[in-house]
């Protein structure tokens, strides 16, 4: 058998798409390809370790069955995606799907309740008509039978092949559908941007409290060096919470726990007594400046997050900045959010709160990150870094902002460039043109406004020209010119004009 | 660049020898019938099918030098462009037929190379005068480079510059104006410090706003969303009372503080425009709105007010000699023109020097 190829894969998962384009929206055929895939993986896992067990216990049923009982995860007779795949012409072919599911999140409680919840295949609103919807899913499930798509870890080899193709989907209908499907999506580099800047060490805490379909995350923990550290993260979007787990799941990140909420209005992440859990690092791209945040509800916040002030009402950025403070270990918890500039130099509510945070030591470093590097927006935006155990009182400034890679319609940065960002901020120094460290003193002159150019002069001098070199040129030049002009003098006597 | 696959590489090579002219067959309406001298020898050049490359018949009847002065001429471009044919209005030919067919006044070829002497000294002058122009020009830079930053002193200057803001200089002023009913001068800013340019005659109905501000000759305006890109100028004489929308801030420089003909040059600097991109916030691509407060906050070190003058003058004089070259160039090419249509229809006559 030949080795599976990444890219093929993600062609045939995302050509599956072409069932729904122009029939559904991205935003809804979303979740049904990425449930098939989900499907179509645990499917061919379950049936790759019973092969293997069957040849290793001669075809002895019993104990194969006994075996299998001990997976990661159960499947139920005839919930397998072949079982269904069998009866794909039926006339009630989605509601054998979704009791299938149903029955694999009922066999998978702990893990995987609810993660099928937004997803209805006998839906007529969103997958037409029982004839047109028959068809489809006829064809879908056509398209995720084809041999190309064999997930069978024996055939994959290892795991992340589809957490990549996963990973790939979410990516494609992000750029696709733009801001709509992307708003949740934080690019491959940014996240890996924050797990090098991060660097989780053994049997840490990881928290994202927006999480998204939890590609962040994944990244930081897989930044750690061995699988000893435990994941949390919270998301305000159903449909994103469960794909979240799934992703989680597909990823092998066994350790984890992802609430369903609104992280600023409805924290679900406690510890015994009922009070926020605090991590050894929080991650999060939350949304950039969102309107109604949740600011009435802020003033009696029953955790007392927001001590150092209350953000305005239409910009979320530093309650979302608070809330991870808040949750980060006291002494030696650190945070990395990515940010929109405005939440470096606005004013008032914003203004205070940053001062706040910039006298209480907590600021560790300030990284301006090119523009253009998001899904949907063009707005450049920054890394900030908090540091709970900080043993020093300066501020780091990168601009990070002129250094990226060209790609089709978004900016890129390549690994060269993460690892640049990551060596300068390790070596806390100042590069010319590039990084600045920062006294308290220096940021208190500035007002407190943390925005990079005040700290990173980047302006560069143009080449000195040579006044000399200029000066004997002109000279060469008005004496040969003098030369031509005796000459036409000479021409224009010569014909009487 | 193309690169031929072996072998058509051979055929692709056209021998352009020196004393031919090469002609645009095939161009656009303007640049149809274009032409150039071959002066030195070029035996590997590859010619695109649009070009002739014109080899003369008999080299003792005729001087390659002056045929092209001829085909270059002003009367002869028109006739080219006339006799240039195709329905596209982007792209023009001339067929061979016609362009061979074509009747040149021709003197004995003794005549022909001394008309071509004489005007490759007028081709010679403009050569020189355009290197000299350009070093002029960037000696004006360098001047620049050197001056506003206090690198080179004028004569005498010894006072220490002080850092000052944009704000402890100029003082932001606006004239609010009701929209007018009927058409007005409106005026704009160039970006890269290419100054104001005026749109007279501008309909009312064409804005949606109520009201608008008054240029005053002398202000300092700036285009707050090209402010990044340079769009900076000290308002002239001709754009005195001309309307500007609310995008366009006003400023007059303080007495004795501030000098407009320092300013004039410092606009058009480096380090201010960067200053500008960094006072404008957003960097969506190009959309960018410089912050009026960030714009007077920009910090800058600046001489005192006489020296300032000093160096506005020394380097006003610098702009003055180029702008008097360029209208010496300018005259020099009419006159060649001039003498073009006289000795190239023999309306004048030239006498051979003896061979």
């Amino acid at each position: 058998m030949s080795k599976i190829n990444q890219s093929e894969i993600n062609d045939v998962a995302w050509r599956a798409c072409d069932t729904f384009r122009g029939v559904v929206d991205a935003e809804n055929y979303r979740n049904y390809i990425l449930v098939m895939l989900f499907w179509k993986y645990i499917t061919d896992v379950w049936r790759d370790h019973r092969d293997a067990y069957l040849r290793e216990y001669d075809g002895d049923e019993v104990r194969v069955a006994r075996r299998m009982a001990r997976e990661r995860f159960q499947l139920p007779d005839g919930c397998d995606f072949y079982s269904i795949h069998a009866l794909r012409t039926g006339t009630d072919i989605g509601e054998r799907m979704n009791v299938a599911l149903a029955g694999i999140e009922e066999a998978n409680k702990a893990k995987l309740e609810g993660v099928f919840r937004e997803v209805d295949f006998n839906s007529e609103s969103k997958l037409g008509q029982t004839r047109d919807r028959n068809a489809r899913l006829k064809l879908l499930l056509e398209d995720f039978a084809s041999p190309k798509l064999d997930l069978r870890p024996s055939i994959v080899g290892e795991e992340d092949v589809i957490g990549n193709v996963y990973e790939y989907l979410l990516e494609r209908f992000a750029s696709d559908a733009g801001k709509k499907a992307g708003e949740f999506y934080t690019p491959g580099q940014v996240s890996k941007l924050l797990a090098l800047l991060l660097a989780p060490k053994k049997g840490d805490t990881i928290c994202d409290p927006t999480c998204g379909s939890g590609s962040l995350l994944i990244k930081v923990g897989r930044q750690a060096d061995e699988r000893d550290f435990a994941l949390y993260g919270q998301e305000m979007n159903g449909t994103t919470h469960a794909l979240c787990r799934m992703n989680m799941f597909l990823h092998g990140m066994d350790n984890f726990r992802i609430e369903w909420g609104d992280t600023l209005r409805n924290p679900r992440l406690f510890d015994g007594d009922h009070q926020l859990m605090k991590f050894d690092i929080v991650v999060a791209n939350p949304p950039f400046s969102l309107d109604k945040w949740g600011h009435d509800e802020a003033e009696a916040d029953p955790f007392h997050r927001f001590h150092r002030g209350r953000p305005p009402k239409s910009k979320g950025d530093w309650a979302f900045i608070t809330h991870m403070i808040e949750t980060a270990r006291e002494g030696s918890g650190r945070v990395g959010v990515v940010v929109p500039h405005g939440v470096l130099f606005r004013g008032a509510a914003e203004g205070r709160i940053r001062e706040a945070l910039i006298k209480e030591n907590l600021l560790e470093a300030v990284i301006g990150l090119p523009a253009n590097l998001f899904f949907g927006t063009g707005i450049p935006a920054a890394i900030l870094l908090f540091n709970k155990g900080k043993t020093h009182g300066d501020v780091l400034f990168i601009d990070a902002s002129r250094e990226f890679k060209d790609a089709k319609n978004q900016n890129v940065l390549t690994d060269e460039h993460l690892t640049k960002i990551d060596a300068t901020y390790r070596a806390f120094q100042t590069v010319e043109k590039y990084a600045y460290r920062a006294t308290s003193q220096e940021l208190a002159d500035n007002a407190f406004n943390l925005n990079i150019p005040r700290y990173v002069d980047t302006f560069e001098e143009e080449a000195e020209i040579d006044l000399d070199a200029v000066k004997r040129e002109i000279t060469t030049l008005e004496a040969e010119l003098a030369e031509v002009r005796a000459k036409m003098q000479g021409y224009l006597e010569e014909l009487g004009v | 660049m193309k690169t031929p696959a072996n072998g058509e590489a051979r055929r692709l090579i056209v021998h352009a020898e020196s004393d031919t002219i090469l002609i645009s067959r095939s161009n656009t309406p303007a640049l149809v019938g274009a032409s150039a001298y071959v002066g030195d020898d070029f035996p590997l050049s590859f010619l695109p099918d649009t070009l002739w490359l014109l080899r003369p018949k008999d080299r003792d009847s005729v001087s390659m030098r002056w045929l092209a002065y001829v085909i270059g001429s002003d009367d002869c471009r028109r006739l080219l462009q006339s006799i240039a044919s195709g329905t596209s209005q982007s792209m023009k030919k001339i067929q061979k037929g016609s362009f061979l067919r074509l009747v040149a006044l021709t003197p004995p070829l003794t005549e022909q190379r001394k008309i071509a002497d004489i005007l490759s000294t007028w081709d010679e002058a403009l050569e020189r005068l355009d290197a000299l122009i350009a070093a002029k020009d960037r000696r004006k830079q360098a001047l620049m480079q050197q001056l506003l930053t206090g690198k080179k002193r004028v004569k005498g200057a010894n006072g220490k510059w002080k850092v000052a803001t944009l704000g402890d200089l100029l003082t932001p002023i606006s004239r609010t104006v009701p929209k007018p009913t009927g058409s007005f001068l409106a005026a704009g800013i160039r970006s890269h410090g290419k100054g104001v340019f005026l749109k007279p005659d501008f309909k009312p109905e064409g804005i949606a706003l109520d009201e608008l501000f008054e240029l005053k000759a002398g202000d300092l305006v700036v285009n707050i969303t090209f402010a990044w890109e340079g769009a900076a100028a000290i308002v002239p004489d001709v754009a005195d009372g001309a309307l500007v929308s609310h995008r366009f801030p006003t400023f007059l420089f303080k007495d004795g503080l501030a000098s407009r003909s320092f300013f004039r040059h410092y606009i058009r600097s480096k380090r201010f425009v960067f200053d500008c991109g960094l006072a404008s916030p957003g960097g969506a691509g190009r959309n960018r709105v410089l912050s009026k407060t960030a714009f007077l906050n920009i910090e800058l070190k600046v001489p005192s007010f006489e020296e300032q003058e000093q160096i506005g003058s020394l380097l006003d004089t610098a702009d003055q000699e180029l702008a008097l070259l360029r209208r010496q160039r300018d005259a020099l090419d009419q006159q060649k023109r001039g003498l073009m249509q006289r000795l190239l229809t023999g309306k004048i006559r030239v006498t051979p020097e003896a061979e």
